[in-house]
């Protein structure tokens, strides 16, 4: 026993003793999926909160506990991070949802995400339009979730293993990106294959951690802007005269 | 043989050598945790370290009886347990799969890590068993005893760096290991029986030796980037302080601060990991072109300064400047490097590919930033620090002397006219770092007088900003200059002498904008009081700039972020403070409540308790206090921790012993606790001159210096518990059990006080805590003994 699987085995076993008071639902999980959507639809505020109805139907028809190990299903709809093995993680809902509403999905749209992880978030993108494009850098991650889009039959789905720092030339120009792990720049062949009026997004911190996201737009004309939002409301520092600044 | 016999010279000759390889062991897991985990966990290994004593304390006084008399067995079987409780310890360490940043979402990883902590116990109570059979059956010779027991310890702290720098981590755990079946053999003879129990404790050993290998954890940077395809690791190696690794991968991509909009890609890179994490690129050939730098942020001081002539980086992290510098025409680069073994692996690493890993011509000084800055030659045309916080708020109790007022002060004054200060400081998704810094050079230009507003300028992108604080004010040539090229780059200006609101977040747009906040602050309009985060100014005697964390804001805080307060909080701080609580906890429950109930020891006085509480807070407040306060002179806190810990072990064993041979009376011993009282209160006087005097010494004459100064300050110290005990020759072995385990609990929370108080109140305040300890106890000294 090598020592992953054997830290793995530790984790399965404290795990399922911790869990095993809890109630653990068969099936579907339907009744889970439509409590998580309840609670995302109150989350957040102003342009941070969720509102898109395509949005919230999509995760309502996503088997998220399929997108994680088996002794964390019973998990899977709460509105946390959950680990997918190899140090990644599986996003919180509530940050998937606003990825996903940020980058204002129609049907028809080419659309590439950066770093599949468990292929949760390619999932939902792909019950929003017809062709999703999804790289995953680390070897074992890039496997399994071509092996779980496959049972799933998300076959709108092209999957690579590879590097997403150079993209995905051979289908680009796209009309939205998703990056799922920042790095200390925006990868500038990415903003290449970015089409004119087009959208990036991009979670930045760690992703147990205070995340923001970023939006990075290109104009029609091929400007390059960022915004930052952050999905917490916060009281900046005040003057002397108790007006915020 | 009777309990009150001496003990042979074989007997404690294993009583130093266990004493020495449990102290070295203790200093060996800090580096552990710090590759696996975080270093701000080493707590934990002192706490662990406590627990095992407690343990061990407690089944020595339950068989007292049957320890003395079945005396050879109840030494000689810990001692072979030792080495392979360190091994197997450390082995199951590694399999325990906690994460860190999952603790504030996962309640299991609670649990892994008491797991986690729960494998280093064995080591220790075995450690501390043998201690403590020594302690029992030779207690007329507590004084030798404790002397060999401190001055073992002194050789074990002060000697496992070396053996790791020689050795490397694994093979010195394996030393240490072998060690104590060596041990058994020294203290039970060369016998048939004897030899076959030390050969099976060290064939256990030598069987579990190929299954170490020390990992980071998984959710660290080195782990990440080994998964991807064509990950390779081209070298290891083990410094004083840190573990160092390089990676190559073809997924590197490192560009910091570039342009949005640039079209060049990442320079080809290799990867220099501290600790399995922070990750540093160093360029290989084909190197970009100078224009390449132009496009990245780092080049914002060449924009106000166009051409420098000389640059200090004080920091070998950011060996990018390196090449921004050099690609700005700088003729003089130069950059620390807190330990030797990171400019030997550059350098190797520059004989392999000699057009890349640094610029050529780039001097490579091995100081801390601070200490260079006490002995640098004058003056630099631009002084650059970078700020790059952990997650979590995990530095919340960690010093550092680089951002303090007084670090920022030498910085500046190094500055040519019309030199500038550089800091480049990571964004967080709430203001902090940057508008603390704001604030404390504010500060100091006020002082100066010099007004901030025209002596500051802040460009940033999405991630980072860099702050630029010019010796002189900015002229409009220099203004002009930046915005140009900001303007060109996409880079959002956010101070400028003379910037208009409407100037400022304009490329990268953030929810929280820093201009009008940093505008306030230069003008002293800022109401930092009523901030979310704690802005006070970090000095010398409270180094902690990463602590942000304020008991008012806290109601506020969960207010704000709502649901998602848990990835908001800092951790750093609070992990501290349940550290204390949960450590006086299982003092109490393994040290007190036992003795208290199980030998009911009535014969107890107040001013016993009091002096015996009062010498274990006083230890290790003066411990704690010189480890922070030595970390300024000793480059870091791995030297800093063997330094003082040996001195202390050396000065205190020593102290011991003298007090064994001269057996001082009250009176004498009353003015000696004075004297530690009065060393407390002027430790600290002492190190800042020694500092100012010594800064530019060599790391042995600096550590010899420091040693010795320590040693003398502990010598006294040493007196104390030696001469209670010879006070207390009357008292049932109960009552003197029940006053070691208050002592032990004094040491529980004295170590995880200290370092609270320090962030609250200052190291002098801690050290001035030491001194009235040290006064009680002295107060208490009169009709101490018990009938």
């Amino acid at each position: 026993m090598n020592s992953y699987s054997a830290k793995s085995w530790l984790t399965r076993l404290l795990t399922a003793l911790l869990l095993a008071t809890m109630p653990v639902t068969a099936g579907d999980r339907q009744a889970d999926r439509d409590r998580m959507v309840s609670e995302l639809s109150g989350y957040g505020y102003d342009i941070t909160l969720i509102t898109d109805d395509r949005v919230l139907s999509a995760m309502r028809t996503v088997p998220r506990h399929e997108f994680v190990p088996a002794y964390l299903q019973v998990q899977a709809y709460a509105d946390r991070p959950l680990p997918i093995g190899h140090g990644q993680t599986i996003s919180q809902p509530y940050i998937v949802a606003l990825m996903t509403q940020l980058a204002d999905i129609s049907p028809g749209m080419r659309v590439l995400e950066v770093g599949t992880g468990s292929g949760y978030q390619a999932a939902i993108l792909a019950r929003m339009t017809d062709r999703v494009y999804t790289i995953e850098i680390i070897v074992p991650l890039a496997a399994s979730a071509r092996v779980r889009f496959r049972e799933l039959g998300l076959t709108n789905i092209i999957a690579k293993e590879g590097d997403g720092y150079y993209g995905w030339k051979a289908y680009a120009p796209f009309d939205r990106i998703l990056v799922t792990a920042a790095a200390r720049h925006i990868p500038p062949p990415l903003v290449a294959q970015l089409k004119p009026g087009g959208l990036m997004v991009i979670p930045v911190g760690p992703s147990w951690g205070a995340q923001r996201l970023m939006l990075v737009r290109k104009d029609d004309s091929g400007v390059v802007t960022t915004e930052s939002l952050l999905p917490v409301r916060f009281v900046p520092l005040v003057s002397k005269q108790n007006a915020e600044w | 043989m009777r309990s009150g016999d001496t003990p042979s010279r074989r007997q404690l000759l294993a009583l130093f050598s266990v004493s020495a390889i449990l102290l070295a062991h203790q200093v060996w897991l800090t580096r552990m945790i710090a590759i696996q985990h975080w270093y701000h966990l080493a707590p934990l290994v002192i706490a662990v370290a406590l627990l095992g004593f407690g343990g061990a304390g407690i089944l020595v006084a339950r068989q007292a009886g049957a320890i003395t008399r079945h005396r050879p067995y109840w030494l000689l079987a810990p001692t072979l347990l030792l080495g392979p409780g360190m091994m197997a310890g450390v082995l199951l360490c590694g399999l325990v799969p906690l994460n860190m940043l999952a603790l504030p979402w996962q309640s299991v990883q609670i649990g892994l890590l008491a797991i986690y902590a729960l494998c280093l116990l064995p080591a220790f109570f075995f450690g501390a068993l043998f201690v403590s059979t020594c302690f029992i059956c030779w207690p007329q010779r507590a004084g030798r005893v404790y002397a060999m027991d401190m001055l073992g310890g002194a050789v074990g702290a002060l000697g496992i760096l070396p053996l790791i720098h020689s050795l490397g981590l694994e093979r010195a755990l394996l030393v240490l290991s072998l060690l104590s079946s060596l041990t058994g053999l020294v203290l039970a003879g060369v016998r048939n029986k004897t030899l076959v129990a030390c050969g099976v404790a060290a064939l256990a050993v030598l069987a579990g030796y190929p299954l170490l290998q020390l990992a980071p954890a998984e959710y660290k940077a080195q782990p990440l980037r080994q998964l991807e395809r064509g990950s390779h690791l081209l070298l290891q190696t083990d410094g004083l302080g840190h573990r160092f690794s390089v990676l190559d991968s073809p997924g590197m991509h490192a560009a910091p601060g570039l342009s949005l909009g640039s079209s060049a890609s990442a320079p080809r890179q290799w990867q220099w990991f501290t600790d399995g994490d922070s990750p540093v690129p160093l360029l290989l050939p084909p190197l970009p072109s100078p224009d390449f730098y132009h496009q990245v942020l780092g080049f914002a001081p060449y924009a106000l300064l166009p051409v420098p002539q000389r640059v200090l980086i004080l920091d070998i992290g950011a060996l990018w400047h390196a090449w921004i510098a050099s690609a700005a025409g700088a003729r003089v680069v130069a950059m620390t490097a807190e330990d030797r073994e990171s400019i030997d692996l550059l350098n190797r690493l520059k004989t392999r590919q000699p057009a890349g890993i640094y610029p050529d011509g780039m001097a490579l000084i091995r100081s801390s930033p601070r200490r260079y800055l006490a002995f640098a030659p004058c003056c630099y045309d631009i002084v650059m620090l970078t700020v790059d916080s952990p997650e979590a708020g995990m530095a919340a109790t960690q010093e550092n002397y680089s951002l303090t007022r007084q670090g920022l002060e030498a910085a500046y004054q190094k500055l040519s006219a019309g030199g500038l200060l550089v800091i480049e400081v990571q964004l967080h998704s709430i203001p902090r770092e940057t508008l603390k810094l704001v604030s404390m050079l504010t500060d100091f230009l006020n002082t100066r007088e010099r007004p901030p507003p025209e002596h500051m300028a802040i460009v940033r992108d999405w991630r980072t900003a860099v702050i630029m604080v010019g010796a002189s004010a900015l002229d409009s040539d220099a203004s002009d200059r930046l915005r140009t090229w900001a303007r060109q780059h996409q880079f959002d200006l956010v101070a400028l002498p003379g910037l208009k609101s409407g100037e400022a977040n304009r490329y990268h747009r953030l929810s929280q904008d820093y201009h009008r906040p940093v505008s306030a602050l230069l003008s002293g309009s800022a109401d930092t009081g009523q901030y979310l985060f704690d802005l006070s100014t970090a000095t010398d005697d409270r180094p902690f700039f990463f602590r942000f964390f304020r008991w008012q804001s806290l109601h506020r805080w969960l207010q704000a972020t709502g649901p998602m307060w848990r990835q908001h909080l800092d951790w750093g701080y609070l992990l501290g403070l349940c550290t204390l609580l949960v450590g006086t906890l299982l003092a109490t429950a393994l040290l007190i409540l036992p003795f208290r109930l199980a030998f009911r020891p009535h014969q107890h006085r107040r001013r016993a308790i009091t002096y015996f509480l009062a010498i274990g807070f006083g230890f290790m407040f003066v411990e704690i206090g010189l480890l922070q306060k030595l970390s300024l002179l000793l480059d870091g806190a791995a030297v800093s921790m063997s330094a003082v810990l040996a001195a202390m072990l050396a000065g205190a064993g020593t102290g011991s012993l003298c007090q064994q041979h001269w057996r001082p009376g009250s009176r004498v011993m009353f003015r000696v606790l004075v004297v530690v009282a009065l060393s407390a209160v002027i430790a600290p006087q002492i190190l800042e001159m020694l500092f100012n005097l010594g800064a530019g010494w060599s790391l042995t004459l600096r550590l010899g210096h420091v040693l010795l100064l320590i040693f003398l300050i502990s010598l006294p110290m040493g007196f104390a518990l030696p001469h209670a005990i010879g006070r207390l020759q009357n008292a049932s072995s109960a009552t003197i059990a029940w006053l070691w385990a208050l002592n032990g609990f004094a040491s529980v929370l004295g170590t995880l006080g200290a370092g609270l108080i320090a962030v609250h109140a200052g190291l002098t305040a801690v050290m001035i805590l030491a001194a009235c300890c040290y006064l009680g106890a002295a107060l208490s000294l009169k009709n101490l003994e018990l009938n």
